[in-house]
């Protein structure tokens, strides 16, 4: 009976990671079509994310039958409800991924305002942060989890920077307003993305320690 | 044999992962450094929580060989069933692009230079009055001098014996001449404020001094460029002022690849003042921005040479 419930558990374990893959490749595609202006590689982060939905209804619909059939109790079940919670993050970051190369697809029209660098690096620290998600998530491996928090902070910062320097753009020149608008929204997809993983993170810890531990700034 | 084809893999520097049924049986050190896995914790469980990747798993059922960005590494794979061969390429490929990063650098010190050149021979061609025309020669020859020196010293490292003292005023007839089709389609001129001697490698200077000039003319509104040099106790400085927009985003703009906000509708590459940086430094200066009331100004400095042994007097005003 247990080895029925492990391997049903495996499953869902590499069907999560085969759908975390999938975010970072979308995450990294976005950056590299950013800094190439690439309009055809974001068409193809646009169109991954019709997978991702995919893949998340399936992984949901097979967590809640093997919760219901099952009974889990103690740390399977919170193995299931980290799986139920991490799928709706992951489909939002993928959200955000396919938000990035639609701005993209905007900004390749025309001449760049400025050669594109802390964008598609707030996007490579995406993709190394979904790395740890799922090096933490396969190998149940809580440090890499906790390494996400300090990753995220990194974000914030350069999402901060990046506010800054725009606007300084904007009131230098207003003729640099709308790519410098559309250029902030590439900039907070990446910050709402790396907010939620930060969340699955989160959700691995408690699946791990039982215990629900957040950053500090973000308790309230 | 197996023993000794085991103790061979252990030690490899190639990774290999072999699975059976969909697990892992073994991994070498290699393999588990590039897939950024402990070992102990995957040997057994299914191989997707070691390659914890869908296009590497698609690869190692499917096989074939490919390159693939994982785990911030570049990663050369080919699969065979039940086999998983991986070479890091990643030095390979930062070597690739500090290779594309030189050509670039390379073709931008060669650009202007020989748009020059290329300027003067047409006029040549069309036809110059003798004397012109014997002044024209002798600036094409000193240019194919600088560019050969510049060859010869690749990359861009300039040897300190190279340095010399020299009057800055000595590098302005050659950088006039050479940059007057520019001037004249801008209706433009240098007001050149020049007094001191500096000590550096001359051909650096000028070659600092024509980008200074050169992004002076592209990126300037006015018409008067003007070129000063000043003296205080850390040594001498030596700036090209535009009329323009002010900036304030001087430092990002001394790095390689970053162009001005207002740059967006005039060619460029956004190297220029990064090598102007590069050059300063060679000879033990600094490069730098600053914005004006109305324009910018961008300054190189000389420290103060204190080598009173063979290389001549120290940096001094030259009047």
């Amino acid at each position: 009976m247990r080895e029925i419930l492990d391997r049903e558990l495996n499953q869902l374990t590499e069907q999560t990671i085969r759908m975390i893959s999938l975010v970072r490749e979308m995450t990294e595609k976005s950056a590299k079509a950013l800094s190439a202006q690439d309009p055809r590689l974001a068409q193809e982060v646009i169109a991954q994310d019709a997978q991702v939905d995919a893949m998340e209804l399936e992984i949901e619909s097979k967590t809640i039958t093997l919760v219901a059939r099952q009974a889990l109790v103690a740390s399977d079940l919170r193995f299931a409800f980290t799986i139920i919670k991490a799928l709706t993050d992951l489909e939002r970051a993928a959200d955000y991924a396919a938000h990035v190369a639609e701005d993209v697809i905007l900004l390749a029209k025309e001449p760049p305002l400025k050669n594109y660098i802390t964008l598609p690096d707030m996007g490579r620290r995406l993709t190394l942060m979904l790395d740890l998600i799922s090096k933490s998530f396969a190998e149940r491996d809580i440090e890499a989890a906790k390494e996400v928090f300090r990753r995220d902070d990194e974000i914030d910062s350069l999402y901060e920077e990046v506010s800054r320097e725009l606007l300084t753009y904007m009131m230098e020149d207003p003729r640099t307003i709308t790519k410098a608008l559309t250029l902030g929204r590439v900039a907070r997809s990446y910050e709402r993305l790396g907010d939620h993983l930060e969340n699955i993170s989160e959700r691995i810890i408690y699946w791990l320690t039982g215990k629900m531990e957040k950053k500090p700034e973000d308790v309230y | 044999m197996e023993a000794l084809l085991q103790s061979a893999w252990e030690a490899a520097r190639e990774g290999v992962l072999i699975h059976a049924q969909g697990r892992v049986a073994y991994l070498n050190p290699a393999a588990a450094l590039f897939l950024e896995v402990e070992r102990d914790k995957v040997l057994g469980r299914p191989l997707l929580l070691a390659l914890r990747d869908h296009k590497l798993e698609a690869i190692c059922r499917m096989g074939g060989e490919t390159t693939i960005e994982s785990r911030n590494r570049t990663l050369w794979i080919k699969a065979v069933p039940g086999v998983l061969l991986l070479w890091d390429k990643t030095d390979e490929k930062n070597r690739s692009a500090a290779l594309e990063e030189s050509s670039r650098i390379l073709a931008h010190e060669f650009r202007t230079p020989v748009a020059g050149m290329l300027s003067i021979l047409e006029a040549l061609q069309n036809g110059l009055p003798a004397a012109e025309a014997q002044e024209a020669l002798q600036m094409l020859y000193q240019e194919t001098q600088r560019l050969c020196r510049l060859v010869e010293d690749l990359p861009l490292d300039r040897r300190p014996s190279q340095n010399r003292t020299f009057a800055i005023e000595e590098l302005r007839g050659r950088l006039e001449r050479f940059l007057a089709p520019q001037l004249a389609q801008k209706s433009a001129w240098i007001q050149w404020q020049t007094p001191h001697t500096v000590w550096a490698n001359p051909d650096a200077v000028y070659q600092a001094l024509l980008n200074l000039l050169d992004n002076a003319l592209k990126y300037g509104t006015g018409s008067e460029i003007v070129v000063q040099s000043g003296q205080n106790s850390q040594g001498v400085w030596l700036e090209v002022r535009n009329e323009g927009q002010p900036l304030n985003d001087f430092e990002r703009l001394f790095q390689a690849g970053q162009r001005g906000m207002h740059a967006a509708n005039v060619r460029g590459t956004g190297l220029g003042l990064a090598l102007v940086r590069r050059l300063a430094a060679g000879w033990g200066g600094s490069a730098y921005g600053r914005a004006l009331e109305n324009g910018n100004a961008f300054g190189l400095t000389f420290p103060i040479h204190a080598d009173t042994t063979s290389e001549g007097p120290s940096t001094q005003v030259s009047v």
